[in-house]
């Protein structure tokens, strides 16, 4: 960290950066993190210092307090847009331990959640950055279309965030009844409002000019960072982890992997809309191999 | 050690041992490939696993501590890494006692290593050397002790902001 001032001279003005802190608190921010960074006019040249451990909560910690199954509450609070994915990471890794094999259905059910998840998950963030950017209209449409998929979660879950559905060995009880008939009707409508809002955003000028080269990780500094998801594919590399090593039922599904090629913010939001669009399909072909039977596993 | 078994180990566990002998030891794990490697040769062995033509772990996914109290050699630091070229993983696992314990840092290898080796330091005290930058990274400064260490206690409070002493 340098907190000095440093020289700039471009078309032969001279000048110099200058620091600004921005946060811990700050109106634009979704969370609590300080950054100082070094400003050369309104451009961000570097940050400086980040501060991350405002909102630790030191979950491991009280991990440690509690038994292997009352874990789940914690993880859904890890990433409450998309808790259903968090828990299955955490359900998967205490099962791994315990060598269990879930069933069939159960399977199928977390893949159908989890892209669920993915989709809340990554309308949030497209809505989110759009707003940002002052396009309030996109990210009212998003949370519109969020809260279609959040009903079909509270269905099954019985809460919109905190869900804690899953457990070691299965999940808390199997679908409602008819729940996955009216999944493509749904699916249906959130699709159409994502391709609203592309249309709205993808070739929209000041979209464009405000995330295309902002923000920018090469190929070889995301894999050095060990960048995962949406953020490593932007860069341009290959790498989905539902295809590398497939778990639940990926491997059974066809779906395809969309790659960024300059890993700017523009890059990201073109990943996160196909992926979006991956989801759907993903779904689609679970709700036709979806085997019934138990969701959890008989002692 | 009693968890040390071989079964079946794989071609790069394989090469692990013909090329470092003694330091690396084959663990029993249910995820994967695992090693125990001597702490003074972690970090060799780390960068020989990525530069190694063959092998090419080039992500550096995840590494912690571990606190095993009351064992002896007490704390763990676990790496995970990743070939993109050969989709295959592998976990080091590194023990260190409870006195002073230190281990070269990894950062030269990979950039991700910083943050991961500072929440280390924080959480549990593991001192990584030739570390460009280590301080705290989630606890605040005036912070004392390592709070993920299993003798912290659970309840203990440090509040940063002395509270209140009367009614406003």
């Amino acid at each position: 960290m340098s907190l000095t001032v440093e020289k700039i001279e471009r078309d032969g003005i001279q000048s110099q950066s200058y620091l600004l802190n921005i946060g811990p608190s700050h109106p634009a921010m979704h969370g609590v993190i300080r950054f100082i960074a070094r400003m050369d006019g309104e451009r961000v040249e570097k940050i400086e210092d980040t501060e991350i451990g405002y909102l630790h909560r030191a979950f491991e910690k009280d991990c440690e307090q509690v038994g292997w199954g009352m874990a789940f509450p914690y993880t859904d609070r890890l990433n409450y847009v998309s808790p259903l994915i968090n828990n299955c990471g955490y359900a998967m890794a205490v099962e791994r331990l315990l060598g269990i094999t879930v069933p069939e259905r159960c399977e199928y059910i977390r893949t159908i959640l989890s892209e669920i998840s993915r989709i809340t998950d990554h309308q949030t963030c497209i809505a989110a950055s759009a707003m940002e950017l002052g396009a309030f209209t996109p990210f009212i449409y998003l949370m519109k279309a969020r809260e279609y998929l959040y009903e079909l979660v509270e269905e099954v879950t019985g809460a919109r965030l905190t869900v804690s559905y899953l457990r070691v060995g299965g999940v808390k009880a199997d679908l409602p009844d008819g729940w996955l008939d009216k999944l493509p009707a749904v699916l249906d409508k959130v699709d159409k409002v994502n391709i609203e809002v592309n249309k709205l955003l993808a070739r929209n000028r000041i979209f464009i000019d405000r995330m295309k080269d902002v923000g920018k990780i090469s190929r070889e500094k995301a894999i050095a960072y060990g960048f995962t998801g949406p953020l490593l594919r932007s860069a341009g590399v290959d790498f989905d982890v539902r295809r590398a090593t497939p778990y639940h039922v990926y491997d059974r599904l066809d779906f395809d992997i969309p790659i960024g090629e300059v890993g700017d913010n523009y890059d990201r939001y073109l990943v996160r809309m196909e992926e979006m669009r991956q989801s759907d399909r993903i779904i689609r072909q679970c709700l036709g191999q979806i085997p019934n039977g138990s969701v959890t596993v008989t002692p | 050690m009693s968890e040390t078994k071989k079964n079946n180990p794989s071609p790069v566990l394989d090469q692990l041992i013909a090329r470092f002998g003694e330091a690396v030891q084959i663990a029993d794990a249910p995820h994967g490939d695992t090693v125990i490697v001597e702490p003074t040769k972690a970090a060799e062995i780390i960068g020989w696993l990525k530069n190694e033509p063959g092998l090419d772990f080039n992500m550096l996914m995840d590494l912690h501590g571990v606190d095993y109290l009351p064992r002896d050699p007490r704390f763990e630091v676990v790496y995970q890494l990743y070939s993109l070229k050969h989709n295959r993983r592998i976990w080091l696992r590194v023990q260190l006692g409870e006195l002073n314990p230190e281990i070269e840092s990894v950062v030269s290898l990979y950039l991700g290593a910083n943050w991961l080796e500072r929440e280390a330091w924080d959480m549990f005290g593991i001192v990584f050397s030739g570390h460009p930058d280590l301080r705290r990274i989630l606890m605040y400064e005036e912070f004392e002790g390592h709070p993920l260490r299993r003798d912290y206690p659970f309840n203990k409070r440090q509040p940063i902001c002395p509270p209140l002493t009367k009614h406003l």
